[in-house]
């Protein structure tokens, strides 16, 4: 495998807070191959927004300080180094947001808001003059090829009568119209790696499914990377190549979305997946409590006060390593070591963890496939048979 | 729903604020201790003289008739006779008023002009050393008397420096035909008055633009931080689009909206404190005028006058809601945040 479009090594964020420094992100490790789309999956909270934020170098600083670890792009390292930052953000990245209602800027038209994006997409500085140019509406002589881009964008995203859109300001598009505009503006500066920080879950269950195929499409058309920051992991076995479940500031387990969802081997990513309501009975199990106080954060594992499976004297002693059962999926978690192959891995956890009745009060995660239909779940369960096994993005 | 339809619904529901406005300052000045025909005759005056000036001033008619009579006349032009000038107070008022009107708009040129990039500024470097010393000219901008400034700055330009007039309007007023001196000057293309009424205007101007001055820069200020932390600034930026033009292009027009609010506010206290520099200036406005009648208890001066203030009040706020809507897409649609 080539070497990873993006990789977060050892990544480390403290917040300052009043109760003190909260450890929100530790030691947290992953990669985005090219042409790959991966999800990170977690409670709110669990610091995946974080790491998204880390990434667009958009982390409030203060309180946030990143305090170990690197990030490259193309093998270039980009923390230490913030324009460079700036120019790889500008030029290679692109990012849609949660909220589409409170993304898009209200007092401009989207048309208005596309034509910049267009004009200056890639530069980092403006001159006054051209500022002045641009406050006072002057177009510029491409201005209709300008258009033309904009709309054939809108309409490539089922955005009804996009000419009409282009002249409209966002308080007259519904929510999942704002949403697909918004994908637009991303799409617009060709970026070849996109973060969607919960593009999806501020809207209702209809509009979120066509959002992501259209997402997927666009994906796929454009061969882009994609890292998918979600709750919901409906969602994310829909969208993603690679699955990294993040819990309290660190990777719980890493895999392929089948291994994730079929095979998961950390306690917490089995918990996770029992608190989906079951498509037959709607018994529920799951995961008690909630997650960890950052400023002081469990000792070793941080899952242990809510793990079935947790060992005295050892979960709670060093932060657990990531054991890797089977090439590419880790999980850290003490129940495992090196020597297991996958099949003693499976066995293990289906053995060791046992979640007693109970549900899992964060009722957000729970909610994730509830809403499908047995039919359409077996429909995309067939559809995206062809990217199981290990993905590397090839077989796209 | 479109923006002219916008504007004309503003333009009209101004209307009903006027009226209601005329009604309370009417009746609040048939309230007022004293009687207006005693004092303008004199105590030595007899009760007949007395009563048949009531007579006259319709002063012993019911108060809503008096009311009628006295809408019925304004809109004719005709707002009664001022008893210290003896003319008509809608001509006195159209005397005075443009001087008044061109003292408080040019101060609040600059205070905008001054106050924004201020407020920018600040909110761009906030707790900087120019935000600081942003916070503290707002700090004294805002709570120093305007008189006081007044007089130490006539002390500091006029007769120390010498470098402009300390009192007065213009050297030698041009042709009268708006009642505005830069206006005038420039119709009848005298540019010596037109630089002797600019002179005039600067100190007086600039006392009475330092309040909302500073009041517009602590706005702006805080408006643009909270804009800047908005998620389309993030959505913006990640867009590609540059932090220079997010800034002053996208970010500015948002917050554009509360420090209009603002200023409209402080245009209508404007003339209140108009009232003080006038006097420290010798300034021929509205403020003599109406603090004559006041003590005089001129009854059709004081309505008159109180008026016109509430009128420019109610103007300058539909103005600033007018361009609330151009600013603010979310406004003119009846928005949904
Ligand atoms: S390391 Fe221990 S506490 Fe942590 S998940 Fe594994 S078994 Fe549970």
């Amino acid at each position: 495998m080539s070497d990873p479009l993006l990789e977060i090594s050892d990544l480390h964020v403290d917040f300052n807070t009043y109760d003190g420094r909260s450890k929100v992100i530790n030691g947290v490790d992953l990669h985005v191959d090219e042409g790959e789309t991966v999800a990170i999956v977690g409670e709110s909270g669990c610091g995946k927004s974080v790491t998204a934020e880390t990434i667009m170098s958009m982390l409030p600083q203060p309180p946030g300080e990143i305090t170990g670890g690197e990030l490259r792009y193309r093998g270039e390292e980009l923390l230490g180094d913030p324009p460079a930052h700036k120019r790889v953000k500008a030029e290679s990245m692109g990012m849609i947001f949660q909220d589409p209602m409170t993304s898009l800027s209200p007092v401009f038209t989207v048309g208005e808001m596309m034509r910049d994006v267009l004009t200056y997409n890639g530069k980092t500085e403006v001159g006054w003059l051209e500022l002045g140019k641009s406050v006072l509406g002057r177009r510029g002589a491409d201005e209709k090829a300008m258009r033309e881009r904009s709309i054939e964008l809108l309409d490539r995203l089922q955005i009804p009568d996009p000419e009409g859109v282009l002249d409209r300001y966002p308080v007259e598009l519904s929510g999942g119209m704002r949403q697909r505009v918004l994908i637009a503006m991303a799409l617009l500066g060709e970026p070849e790696f996109l973060i969607a920080d919960e593009p999806t879950t501020a809207l209702d269950v209809t509009v979120q499914d066509q959002l992501i195929e259209l997402l997927r499409e666009q994906i796929d058309r454009e061969g882009l990377s994609m890292l998918y920051i979600t709750h919901n992991l409906g969602v994310a076995r829909r969208i993603a190549d690679r699955i990294y479940v993040m819990y309290a500031g660190e990777i719980a387990e890493v895999g392929t979305r089948d291994e994730i969802l079929d095979e998961p081997l950390h306690p917490y990513s089995r918990g996770l997946i029992d608190s989906i309501p079951k498509l037959t009975a709607f018994q529920r199990e799951g995961i008690d409590g909630l997650l960890p106080d950052y400023t002081e954060p469990p000792q070793g594992c941080r899952f242990h006060p809510r793990c079935p499976a947790a060992m005295d004297g050892v979960c709670d002693g060093e932060k657990p390593p990531l054991y890797e059962p089977a090439d590419g999926h880790q999980v850290a978690c003490y129940l495992y070591d090196d020597q297991m192959n996958a099949q003693d891995a499976l066995e293990v956890a289906q053995t060791e963890i046992e979640f007693e009745g109970g549900s899992l009060d964060h009722p957000e995660v729970s909610s994730s496939l509830g809403d499908e239909t047995a039919a359409e779940s077996a429909d995309r369960t067939e559809m995206n048979e062809p990217t199981s096994g290990q993905t590397d993005g090839g077989n796209r | 729903m479109g923006f002219k339809s916008y504007v004309l619904r503003r333009i009209l529901s101004g209307i009903p604020v006027f009226i209601g406005l005329s009604m309370l300052i009417f009746f609040l000045a048939r309230v007022l201790p004293g009687d207006p025909a005693r004092l303008a005759l004199g105590p030595r005056a007899s009760d007949e003289a007395v009563q048949s000036l009531r007579d006259q001033m319709g002063l012993n008619d019911p108060v809503v008739v008096q009311y009628l009579n006295y809408m019925a006349g304004l809109f004719q032009g005709d707002m009664g006779i001022s008893l210290t000038t003896n003319r008509n107070v809608a001509a006195d008022l159209v005397y005075f008023f443009p001087a008044t009107f061109e003292l408080i708009t040019v101060g609040m040129t600059i205070a905008v002009l001054f106050g924004v990039p201020l407020g920018i500024i600040a909110g761009q470097n906030k707790d900087r050393f120019e935000d600081n010393a942003g916070r503290l000219f707002a700090f004294f901008g805002v709570s120093m008397p305007a008189f006081w400034v007044a007089i130490l700055l006539q002390l500091l330009f006029a007769f120390y420096m010498g470098w402009l007039p300390a009192t007065g309007r213009i050297a030698t007023a041009p042709p009268r035909i708006t009642g505005l001196m830069l206006v005038d000057s420039l119709i009848a293309t005298d540019f010596a008055a037109f630089r002797s009424a600019l002179a005039h205007l600067v100190l007086p101007a600039f006392t009475l633009a330092l309040a909302p001055m500073a009041d517009i820069a602590r706005m702006t200020r805080s408006s643009f931080i909270e804009e800047f932390n908005k998620d389309y600034v993030h959505a913006l930026e990640t867009s590609g689009i540059p932090a220079k033009l997010i800034a002053y292009k996208y970010v500015l027009k948002s917050s554009f909206a509360a420090t209009l609010t603002i200023i409209a506010l402080d245009y209508g206290f404007l003339i209140g404190s108009a009232f003080l520099i006038e006097i420290v200036f010798a300034w021929p406005g509205m403020a003599r005028y109406g603090v004559t009648a006041i003590l005089e208890n001129d009854i059709n001066a004081i309505v008159g006058v109180t008026l016109v203030v509430g009128l420019v009040y109610i103007i300058a706020n539909m103005v600033v809601d007018i361009m609330y809507g151009y600013f603010d897409p979310r406004v003119r649609y009846g928005g949904d945040e």
